[in-house]
C-alpha cells in the first residue's frame, strides 16, 4: 500500500469506529447507579435552592392565573415527548434533541428547573433514561445548569442586538455543550484519575464523548432556531401569551 | 414508553407500589454503598429474576432495555481504566508518541466493579418501572409528603405525555406519507415542524383539558381513587431474605 492508500485506510477505520459506537447519542444522563451515595446527595443538596426559587415564582404564576397549571404540565409534557423524538441523522443511528435550551428561552430558567425536574424523573422511569440515584447530579447539569446558561446567553444577544436566529443557535448550543461539560466534570469528581486528579479526569471523560456530544450539539442548535422560527410563523399569539415577545 | 405498557401487564403489578419502591430504591443505595462485584452480580440475578420470572416481562424487551445503556458505560469505564501520564506507569502502558496511556490493576478493577455496579443499578430501577405505573409512582411520593402542587403537575404531565405523543406520531405518520424524510435536508425541515406544531397543538389542548378540569369541579387539586394493595406476609418475608443475603455477601 501507498502511504496516502494507508492514510485512508487509517481514517476510514477512525470514521467507522466513530460512527458504529454511537448509535445512542443521546443527551448526556448519568446512568442509574453511577454515583456514590455522597455525590447523589451532594448534587441534590446544591440544586434544591434553584428547585425552591422555581418552585416559588410557580407559585406566583399559578395564584395569578389557575389555568398556568395546564399550560405548565403541557410545556413539561412538550419538553418529554421532543427529548423523546429521533432526530433525523444520516448514519441511521438514533439520537435525541435535549430540548434544553428552547425550554429555557419558551419558559425561563427557573420554570424550566422544576419542569425538568419532571421531566427527568419521568426519563428515568418511562424511557430508562438516567437514574433514581443520579436524578440530583442530572438535574443539575441538564435542567439548572445548561438553562441558564442558554437563558443568559439569549438575553445577551437580544441586548447587544446580535441576529435574532443567531442568538438561539448560540443559546442552545452552548445550554447543550455546558450541560455535556458539567456532566463530565460530575462523572471526573466521581472517579478521579490516579496520576492527574480530578482535572486529567474530566480531560478523558470530555474527550471520550466528544465525538456523539459536539455533533448533536450544533444540531440541537439548528434545531432549536427551526423549531423558533415555526412557532413564529404559526404561534406567534401563543408566544406572546406565555411572554416569550417582549 | 414501551416500559409504561408493560409496567400495566406485570403480573407484580399487584404488589404494593410503596413496596416496591422500597426495595429498589434501598437496593440501590445498598449497591452503591457497598460496591462490591459479588453484590452486584446477585442483585442482578435476583431483580432479573423477580422482573422475568415473578413478573413475566418478556424477555426480549428486558434484554434490550439491559443492553441501552451499554455504550455509555463502556465508554465510561475505558475513561476510568485508562489514564494518561508523561512516563510509563501501571502495569500497562501504551506509548502513543506524546504521552502514554496506561492501566494500572487498581484502575481496572474499579472499572470492572463500576460496570457490574451500574448493572445492578439499572436491574433494580427496571424491577420498579417495569412493574409499577408512573401514576402510582406518584402515589407514593405523595406519601413523602412533596408539595402538592408539584405532584399534580407530575401526575398532569404524565397524563398530557401520552395525548402529545400520540399528537406526534400522527404529525410523523403524515409528513412521512408525503416524503416529509425523502433526504436529510427536509427531514430536518419535517421535524422542525412537528416540533412547532407540537407545540401550538400542547397549548391548545392545555386550555381545553383546563375547560374540561374546572366542568368537572376543579379547585386546584385532583382526587384520585386508589386501589388498596396492602403487603403480604411472604412478600415482606421474601424481601428480608433478600437484604440479609444482600447485607451478608457483603460481608463475606
Amino acid at each position: 500500500m501507498t502511504k496516502l492508500q494507508k492514510r485512508t485506510l487509517r481514517i476510514s477505520i477512525v470514521l467507522a469506529a466513530f460512527l458504529a459506537v454511537s448509535p445512542a447519542a443521546g443527551a448526556m444522563h448519568i446512568m442509574e447507579g453511577y454515583l456514590s451515595p455522597a455525590f447523589c446527595i451532594a448534587w441534590g443538596v446544591v440544586c434544591i435552592p434553584f428547585l425552591v426559587k422555581g418552585f416559588f415564582e410557580m407559585k406566583k404564576v399559578f395564584a395569578e392565573n389557575r389555568k398556568a397549571v395546564t399550560i405548565l404540565a403541557m410545556a413539561g409534557a412538550y419538553i418529554f415527548v421532543l427529548s423523546a423524538l429521533k432526530i433525523p441523522s444520516v448514519t441511521g443511528s438514533c439520537s435525541h434533541m435535549t430540548g434544553t435550551g428552547l425550554a429555557a428561552i419558551l419558559f425561563g430558567p427557573c420554570t424550566t428547573g422544576v419542569l425538568g425536574i419532571i421531566v427527568l424523573i419521568f426519563q428515568a422511569v418511562l424511557l430508562a433514561h438516567g437514574g433514581l440515584t443520579t436524578l440530583g447530579a442530572n438535574t443539575f447539569s441538564m435542567a439548572i445548569a445548561g438553562p441558564a446558561i442558554s437563558y443568559g446567553i439569549w438575553l445577551v444577544c437580544r441586548k447587544c442586538n446580535v441576529n435574532k436566529r443567531v442568538g438561539i443557535f448560540l443559546a442552545a448550543a452552548a445550554g447543550d455543550l455546558f450541560t455535556y461539560c458539567i456532566t463530565s466534570f460530575q462523572l471526573a469528581f466521581a472517579y478521579p484519575d490516579p496520576n492527574g486528579g480530578v482535572l486529567a479526569s474530566a480531560a478523558k471523560f470530555l474527550g471520550v464523548f466528544a465525538p456523539t456530544q459536539l455533533p448533536l450539539a450544533v444540531v440541537e442548535g439548528l434545531l432549536t432556531v427551526m423549531i423558533m422560527v415555526a412557532l413564529e410563523n404559526y404561534a406567534a399569539q401563543e408566544l406572546k401569551a406565555i411572554r416569550f415577545e417582549k | 414508553m414501551q416500559i409504561d405498557y408493560y409496567a400495566y401487564q406485570s403480573r407484580i403489578r399487584g404488589w404494593n407500589a410503596a413496596f416496591k419502591v422500597l426495595i429498589a430504591v434501598a437496593t440501590l443505595f445498598l449497591v452503591i454503598l457497598f460496591n462490591r462485584i459479588l453484590v452486584s452480580l446477585f442483585v442482578v440475578a435476583a431483580m432479573g429474576a423477580l422482573t422475568l420470572l415473578v413478573g413475566r416481562t418478556p424477555w426480549r424487551v428486558y434484554l434490550r432495555y439491559m443492553l441501552a445503556p451499554v455504550v455509555f458505560l463502556l465508554f465510561s469505564c475505558l475513561a476510568v481504566a485508562v489514564s494518561f501520564s508523561g512516563s510509563p506507569a501501571g502495569e500497562w502502558n501504551v506509548s502513543v508518541h506524546f504521552f502514554y496511556l496506561c492501566m494500572g490493576q487498581e484502575s481496572l478493577e474499579a472499572a470492572v466493579k463500576l460496570f457490574f455496579k451500574v448493572l445492578a443499578g439499572v436491574s433494580a430501577l427496571y424491577m420498579m418501572s417495569f412493574s409499577t405505573p408512573a401514576d402510582e409512582l406518584v402515589l407514593v411520593l405523595e406519601k413523602l409528603h412533596l408539595p402538592g402542587m408539584f405532584l399534580e403537575l407530575m401526575q398532569l404531565v404524565y397524563r398530557y405525555i401520552f395525548i402529545l405523543f400520540d399528537a406526534a406520531s400522527q404529525m410523523q405518520t403524515a409528513a412521512k406519507a408525503r416524503l416529509g424524510d425523502c433526504n436529510i435536508r427536509q427531514s430536518f425541515k419535517t421535524f422542525a415542524a412537528i416540533g412547532g406544531n407540537l407545540f401550538v397543538a400542547a397549548l391548545k389542548k392545555g386550555n381545553t383539558y383546563y375547560d374540561a378540569l374546572l366542568a368537572r369541579g376543579y379547585q386546584g387539586r385532583l382526587e384520585l381513587l386508589t386501589e388498596e394493595k396492602p403487603v403480604r406476609f411472604w412478600q415482606a418475608a421474601l424481601g428480608g431474605l433478600y437484604f440479609s443475603i444482600v447485607i451478608l455477601l457483603n460481608l463475606a
